[in-house]
C-alpha cells in the first residue's frame, strides 16, 4: 500500500473493504494526527447521514423496542483493559494486589474451594480472551434473526475463527434442552448443548465457526444428540467473509 | 462550540422549546450502557431518522432498509456499553455504524446479484417535501446543500458515490474514470473542504 495517510476520506466515507479498513485502522493505532483527522471527518460524514434523515416508520419504533426489553447488551470492551490499565495502571495493580490477597485468603481457609475458584477464573480469562478476539476481529459481523417469538444473535470472525452466540424467548418452559448446530459442507456437527432459565435468557456460547455457513439451533432429549432430531427453532445464515 | 457541533447537539434534541433542559446524546447513551430502557427510547427518537434516511439512501429498498435500520438502533442497545466519548460524538459512532451496516448489505447484494446501479438521474439529496423535518434536519441539509456546493465536481461526486451510494474507491475510479490514486485523494481534499465548510472540530 502506498502513503496509508491519503486513505483517511476514503475510510471516513466507508469506500475501503475489509481488508483495506483493517489495515488502515492498524496504521491508525500508531499515527495520532491521522486519528484527529479521522475523527473530524467520521463527524463530518455524519453530518451528511443526518442531512438524508427520514421519519422511521411507528412499527419499527415498536418493534425495536419490544426487542430491546428481550435483548443482553454487550458487556463493556474487554480489549480496552490494556488502554485502561495504562490509564489507570496503579488503581488496577492495587485492584489486582488486594484480588490476590483474597484469593490466598480463600486458598488457606477453603483448599477445595480455591480450586474450584481458580477453574473459574481461568474459564474466565479463556471466555475474556475469546470476546477480546472477537472484538478486534475487523471481519467481525453481529447478525440477528427472529422467528417465532425466539431472537437469536450471532456475531463471527472469520479471520479470529470465533463465534459468539446470545439467544432469548427461546421457551417458556425450564429445564428444556436445546442443541447449537453449526452447518457447514460437511453437515452439521454440535457446537453445543444448553438450556434457557425460565424462558430467559439462554447463555452466551463462543465457538469457533470453520467452515460453518449455518446456525441452527434444535430442541434435543436431555444430553443432546450427535445428529439434529427436530426442526431448527432458529436458522440463521453466517457470514461468509 | 463549532456550528456542526450545535447542529448535532440540536438535532439530538428535538425539542424546540429552549426552556428545556438538553440532555446529551452522550449522556443518555451512558444510560443505555447501563440497561436504562427509557433512556433507549429518547436515542431512538432522537438517532432514528438520521440512520434510517441514511440506510434508505445507500440501500434505497423499503423493507431492507427497515431491516437494517432495525438491526442499527439494536446494536446501539447492545454495544452502548463500548460507546467511547473520547473516540467522537454519540451521533458520529451511530451513523458510522449505520453506515458501515448498510454498506456491508449493499456489497453483498452485489456480490450475489452482480447488480450494478447506474450514474444517471441520482439526486443529491431527498426532495424537501419528501421529508417531515424537523427545524435543526432542514437547517442541516441547507448546510451540507450548501458545502456540497462548494467543492469541485470530481470531490463532490466521490464522496456521494461512496457515502450515499456504498461504492468502494475503486467502483468510484471506474465509474467516474479516473486513477485510483486521484479518487483517493478527491475523497480526503473533499472532506476537509467540507469539514471546514461545515465547523467540524473533534
Amino acid at each position: 500500500m502506498t502513503d496509508p495517510h491519503a486513505l483517511s476520506g476514503a475510510y471516513a466515507v466507508g469506500a475501503l473493504n475489509e481488508t483495506e479498513q483493517a489495515e488502515f485502522e492498524a496504521h491508525l493505532q500508531s499515527c495520532a494526527p491521522c486519528q484527529i483527522e479521522v475523527r473530524e471527518l467520521l463527524e463530518t460524514t455524519a453530518l451528511l447521514g443526518i442531512a438524508a434523515a427520514q421519519p422511521v416508520p411507528p412499527a419499527l419504533r415498536a418493534a425495536v423496542l419490544d426487542e430491546v426489553s428481550r435483548t443482553r447488551q454487550l458487556p463493556p470492551v474487554v480489549v480496552s483493559l490494556q488502554a485502561h490499565a495504562r490509564k489507570r495502571g496503579f488503581a488496577l495493580r492495587r485492584w489486582s494486589l488486594t484480588a490476590a490477597a483474597c484469593l490466598a485468603v480463600f486458598t488457606i481457609g477453603l483448599g477445595a474451594y480455591a480450586g474450584q475458584l481458580q477453574h473459574e477464573n481461568s474459564n474466565l480469562r479463556h471466555r475474556g480472551d475469546q470476546v477480546a478476539a472477537l472484538q478486534t476481529a475487523a471481519d467481525a459481523r453481529t447478525i440477528t434473526s427472529a422467528d417465532g417469538g425466539a431472537t437469536a444473535t450471532v456475531t463471527v470472525s472469520r479471520s479470529a475463527n470465533q463465534m459468539e452466540f446470545l439467544s432469548s424467548g427461546l421457551s417458556m418452559h425450564k429445564g428444556r434442552t436445546y442443541q447449537l448446530w453449526l452447518i457447514g459442507p460437511n453437515g452439521p456437527r454440535s457446537a453445543g448443548i444448553f438450556s434457557t432459565d425460565n424462558g430467559k435468557h439462554a447463555p452466551r456460547l463462543f465457538t469457533g465457526p470453520g467452515d460453518a455457513t449455518v446456525l441452527a439451533v434444535t430442541e434435543e432429549p436431555a444430553g443432546g444428540s450427535a445428529q439434529p432430531t427436530t426442526q431448527p427453532i432458529i436458522k440463521v445464515p453466517l457470514p461468509t467473509a | 462550540m463549532s456550528r456542526a457541533a450545535a447542529t448535532l447537539r440540536a438535532v439530538a434534541s428535538p425539542d424546540p422549546s429552549p426552556a428545556a433542559p438538553v440532555v446529551r446524546l452522550e449522556d443518555l447513551l451512558e444510560k443505555v450502557a447501563r440497561g436504562d430502557e427509557a433512556a433507549f427510547a429518547e436515542v431512538f427518537t432522537r438517532a432514528s431518522g438520521p440512520v434510517h434516511g441514511l440506510v434508505r439512501r445507500v440501500l434505497r429498498d423499503p423493507a431492507q432498509s427497515e431491516e437494517v435500520t432495525q438491526e442499527v438502533m439494536l446494536n446501539v442497545w447492545r454495544s452502548a456499553t463500548r460507546f467511547d466519548a473520547a473516540q467522537g460524538s454519540a451521533m458520529a459512532w451511530i451513523m458510522t455504524m449505520a453506515h458501515r451496516r448498510a454498506v456491508d448489505r449493499v456489497r453483498s447484494e452485489q456480490s450475489a446479484t452482480d447488480r450494478v446501479r447506474r450514474l444517471g438521474g441520482r439526486e443529491v439529496l431527498p426532495a424537501f417535501d419528501e421529508v417531515a423535518e424537523t427545524v435543526e434536519i432542514h437547517l442541516e441539509r441547507e448546510a451540507v446543500r450548501r458545502c456540497l456546493t462548494s467543492l469541485t465536481d470530481l470531490q463532490r461526486e466521490s464522496i456521494d458515490l461512496a457515502y450515499y451510494a456504498g461504492k468502494s474507491y475503486r467502483e468510484v475510479s471506474e465509474l467516474l474514470d479516473v486513477p485510483l490514486g486521484t479518487v483517493k485523494t478527491r475523497m480526503r481534499d473533499g472532506l476537509i473542504r467540507l469539514r471546514d465548510c461545515l465547523g467540524v472540530t473533534a
